[in-house]
C-alpha cells in the first residue's frame, strides 16, 4: 500500500511537469502583463520595466532570518558566472559563461536540458568569457554567445530551432547580454568596445532568426550624429550595446543603453562628442528607429560605459527613467520626451564642477588623462558597473551596487588593428585612494540623495534584487547572499555560498513556495523558507 | 610566468590579462608564445648582484628578525606573508619599499583584482563577549566573519556580531625599518637574498 502511493506521489509529479511543460508557451502579452504573474521572472530585469522588483511576499521582514538553501546546481564552468536566471511555470532557464544554455526543475534543481555552443579556441573577448542570461517568448528561449551567434532553442528539449551569426567574433564582436523579448523581436546589443567595433542593436524575427532591423550605435555618413566623430574615428567607434535595455509598452519605446566610445581612453583621433557612445536610446521596436537620446558622457575618455539597466519609475504623474551610471551621477530622465531632470553623485567622483544648461553634469580640465597619467574619479571600473540595480515602489527606492575608487589614468597613441585590444591607455589603482570601498546604497530618486548604505567588507559585483515582502537582497565578493531590510539596508540574514557574486538575485514562486536565486561561484543557489 | 600574465601581479599595475580577466583577454596559447618569445629575449648570464646573498640571510633568520614573521623556503612565522618568490616577482625597489614603509601599500588598499596575497594583513584588534582582547593580523574577512593570527600564531575564529568591539588598521603590524635599524647596505643584502631564493 505504501508503495502503491509513493508510485502514486511520483506519477502525480510527473503530470504536474507535463502540466508545467504544456504551459510554457510565453506570449507577449504574458510580458506585458508580468506583474499578474509574480510567480514568474520572463526577462532579465523580471519585468520590461528594468526594476528587478518581486510582488511575492512570502518570504519577508518577519520570516527572512529562517531563509534555508533549497538547491545549488553546479554548472562546472569556470570563471565569473553573471546569469539571471528565467523561471517560467516551475521551469527555470540560465546560461553560463561558456555558451551554454541549460534548464533546470526550479523546484529542486535537477537539470532538464543543457545546450552548449562550442567557443572558439581564439576567442578573446574583453573583461571575460561571460554571459547575462536569456530571453523568452512563445516555446523559446533565445541568448546571444560569445562568438557572435544568436539562437533559438526550443524551451522544451533544448535543440536548436535557428542560430543566427550576427558578426565576426574575429573582429571583436561578442554577445554577453540577455537579449530582450518585445512583441514578436529579439532584442539584442553587440559587445566590444574595447576592440573597436562599431556598435549595435538588432532585433530578429522570433520565429524565423530573420533580422529585422539592425541600429549601428555609431551612426554612419549621412546620418544625424555622424558629425560627431573625426575623420573615420566612427568606423572604430565602439559604443556597443551589452547590457539589457526596458520598454515601455505604453509609448512603445524600447530604452536601450550604450557603452563606451574607442579608444575607451584616448580621445584624441575622435574629437567630438562621440554620438550615440554612452547614451540612453529611446528606439522604435517596430522599426529600430531613433525617437531622442540622451548622453550621460559626452566623449568618454574613462571607459564609463552607460550600460546600466534604465529603470522606468513613475511619480508625480511623470514617466522617468532612473539610471545609476558608471560616471558616478544618478540620472532622472523624462522618458517621454529624453530631457534631464537631475543627475546627483552618489559615490566618490572629481571629474565633474560644473553642469551644462539642460544639467548635465560636464569634465573639468583636469578629468582627461594624460601622457604621465593622474588621478581621477570614479576609476575605470566606474561607481557602478553591469550589476543589475533594483526599485521598490513601496519604498520609493533605487537599489545600487556601489564603488568608491580612484584610478590614474593614462593615455598614449594605438593604432587600430582588427580584433586586438583597442584602449590607447593604460589604467591603475591610484594611491590617492583610500582602500576601494563596497557599498549597497539606496537612493531616493525625487531628490537624489543616498538614504540609506551598507558597507561591504571589498567592493561587490552583485546585482540588486527587491521584493515586496519588505526585503533587499544582494550578494557579495567574499561568497555571502545577504537579505537586508529594505528600509534600513540591515542585514536579517546571510548564507556563505563559497563563492564570489558577479550576477543579480532574482525570486519566484512553485507549487506556492517562494524561491530567492543567485549565481555565484560555478553554481546556481536557491532559497527558501523552511 | 604563466599565472603573472594571466592573472596579474597583484598591487602593481599589470593587470590579469588571461581571458577571466580585465585585461586585453589572450587565450592560453597566446599567453604561451609570448612566454616563449620573452623567454628568446633572455640574457643568460645573471645580472651581477648588488648586495651579499649570504649576509642578507643571516639578517633574516637572525638580527633583522624578519623570520619571527615571514617565512622563505618553508622556514620562519605565519604572521606575515611568505616571501620565498617575492625576489622573482617583484622589483628590488619594491621589496626595499616594503621594508622602508611596510604601511604604504596596506594604506592604498587592494581590490579584489590586485590583492597581494590571499589575506591583507590588515592590524585587527577585537574584544570579545567575555572581554578578552586578541590583537593580531585579519587572514580572512567577510561581512560577518573574522579570521584572526595573533602574535603567537594562535588562530581566532570569529563571529562579528559576538564581538564587544571590532577594530581594523591599515598600519601595518611590521615595524618601519628605518635606516638606523637597518643600513642601506643591510637592506641591500636583504634584498639579494630574496632575489637569490625568488629566482629558483
Amino acid at each position: 500500500m505504501k508503495m502503491l502511493s509513493r508510485r502514486l506521489l511520483a506519477l502525480a509529479a510527473c503530470i504536474a511537469l507535463v502540466i508545467l511543460y504544456a504551459d510554457a508557451q510565453v506570449t507577449s502579452d504574458r510580458l506585458v502583463n508580468s506583474s499578474k504573474e509574480p510567480q514568474n521572472w520572463m526577462t532579465y530585469s523580471g519585468d520590461y520595466s528594468g526594476k528587478r522588483f518581486s510582488g511575492l511576499d512570502q518570504i519577508n521582514v518577519a520570516n527572512a532570518h529562517s531563509m534555508v538553501a533549497k538547491w545549488v546546481y553546479q554548472t562546472a564552468a569556470t570563471g565569473k558566472l553573471e546569469t539571471s536566471p528565467l523561471v517560467v511555470d516551475g521551469i527555470l532557464y540560465a546560461t553560463a559563461q561558456d555558451n551554454r544554455a541549460f534548464a533546470l526543475d526550479a523546484r529542486t534543481g535537477r537539470p532538464i536540458w543543457m545546450y552548449q555552443r562550442q567557443v572558439p579556441s581564439d576567442i578573446r573577448p574583453c573583461c571575460g568569457h561571460v554571459n547575462r542570461g536569456m530571453a523568452i517568448l512563445g516555446d523559446k528561449v533565445f541568448f546571444g554567445t560569445l562568438d557572435a551567434h544568436v539562437i533559438a532553442l526550443d524551451a522544451k528539449t533544448g535543440a536548436v530551432v535557428w542560430d543566427v551569426t550576427a558578426a565576426d567574433y574575429r573582429t571583436g564582436h561578442s554577445f554577453t547580454v540577455a537579449p530582450l523579448a518585445v512583441k514578436n523581436l529579439i532584442v539584442i546589443g553587440v559587445s566590444g568596445g574595447e576592440y573597436g567595433v562599431r556598435g549595435f542593436i538588432d532585433a530578429y524575427a522570433a520565429d524565423t532568426g530573420e533580422l529585422k532591423w539592425r541600429f549601428y550605435t555609431v551612426p554612419g555618413p549621412g546620418e544625424p550624429g555622424h558629425e560627431t566623430w573625426e575623420g573615420d574615428s566612427w568606423k572604430v567607434g565602439g559604443a556597443p550595446a551589452w547590457n539589457t535595455g526596458t520598454y515601455d509598452p505604453a509609448t512603445n519605446q524600447l530604452f536601450w543603453p550604450t557603452g563606451n566610445p574607442a579608444p575607451s581612453n584616448r580621445g584624441e583621433g575622435r574629437a567630438g562628442d562621440n554620438l550615440y557612445s554612452n547614451s540612453l536610446l529611446a528606439l522604435n521596436p517596430d522599426t529600430g528607429k531613433l525617437n531622442w537620446y540622451f548622453q550621460f558622457t559626452k566623449h568618454d575618455e574613462h571607459d564609463w560605459d552607460a550600460t546600466q539597466v534604465p529603470v522606468m519609475i513613475d511619480a508625480n504623474g511623470k514617466k522617468l527613467i532612473a539610471q545609476a551610471d558608471r560616471n558616478g551621477y544618478f540620472y532622472i530622465v523624462d522618458r517621454t520626451s529624453g530631457k534631464l531632470i537631475s543627475a546627483t553623485p552618489y559615490g566618490k567622483t572629481t571629474w565633474s564642477d560644473s553642469k551644462d544648461a539642460e544639467g548635465r553634469p560636464v569634465a573639468n580640465k583636469n578629468a582627461s588623462p594624460t601622457h604621465e597619467g593622474h588621478t581621477v574619479c570614479p576609476g575605470a571600473l566606474g561607481t557602478t558597473n553591469f550589476m543589475a540595480p533594483a526599485y521598490d515602489p513601496q519604498t520609493g527606492l533605487f537599489y545600487v551596487t556601489a564603488r568608491d575608487q580612484c584610478d590614474i589614468f593614462s593615455t598614449a597613441p594605438q593604432p587600430y588593428e582588427a580584433g586586438h585590444a583597442f584602449y590607447g591607455s593604460a589604467y591603475f589603482p591610484s594611491e590617492d585612494a583610500e582602500p576601494y570601498l563596497g557599498f549597497l546604497k539606496a537612493i531616493d530618486p525625487a531628490t537624489g540623495e543616498v538614504k540609506e548604505k551598507f558597507q561591504h567588507t571589498s567592493p561587490t559585483w552583485s546585482g540588486v534584487l527587491s521584493t515586496a515582502g519588505g526585503l533587499v537582497f544582494s550578494g557579495d565578493a567574499e561568497g555571502n547572499f545577504i537579505a537586508f531590510d529594505a528600509k534600513s539596508l540591515k542585514p536579517l540574514w546571510h548564507f556563505q555560498m563559497g563563492g564570489a557574486v558577479y550576477a543579480p538575485p532574482m525570486a519566484f514562486a512553485v507549487d506556492g513556495k517562494e524561491y530567492v536565486a543567485i549565481a555565484a561561484g560555478s553554481a546556481i543557489y536557491a532559497f527558501g523558507l523552511p | 610566468m604563466f599565472q603573472v600574465i594571466s592573472n596579474g601581479i597583484p598591487g602593481t599595475a599589470m593587470p590579469a590579462n588571461g581571458t577571466n580577466g580585465q585585461g586585453v583577454g589572450m587565450t592560453d596559447e597566446e599567453i604561451w608564445q609570448i612566454i616563449t618569445y620573452i623567454r628568446s629575449q633572455e640574457v643568460k648570464a645573471p645580472p651581477k648582484p648588488l648586495g651579499d646573498a649570504a649576509h642578507g640571510k643571516q639578517l633574516f633568520y637572525g638580527d633583522a628578525n624578519c623570520s619571527l614573521c615571514h617565512m622563505v623556503e618553508g622556514k620562519g612565522g605565519r604572521l606575515g606573508p611568505d616571501l620565498s618568490g617575492v625576489g622573482g616577482s617583484r622589483t628590488r625597489e619594491a621589496i626595499i619599499d616594503s621594508i622602508r614603509n611596510p604601511s604604504r601599500r596596506l594604506a592604498w588598499g587592494l581590490t579584489e583584482a590586485t590583492k597581494e596575497f590571499p589575506q591583507e594583513y590588515e592590524s585587527v584588534t577585537v574584544v570579545t563577549a567575555d572581554g578578552k582582547e586578541i590583537k593580531g593580523v585579519t587572514l580572512n574577512e567577510d561581512s560577518f566573519t573574522v579570521q584572526i593570527m595573533d602574535a603567537g600564531e594562535h588562530i581566532h575564529l570569529l563571529e562579528k556580531d559576538k564581538l564587544r568591539s571590532f577594530q581594523k588598521s591599515r598600519q601595518s603590524a611590521m615595524p618601519k625599518y628605518d635606516a638606523d635599524v637597518l643600513s642601506d647596505k643591510e637592506v641591500e643584502d636583504i634584498v639579494t637574498f630574496l632575489v637569490s631564493v625568488g629566482a629558483k
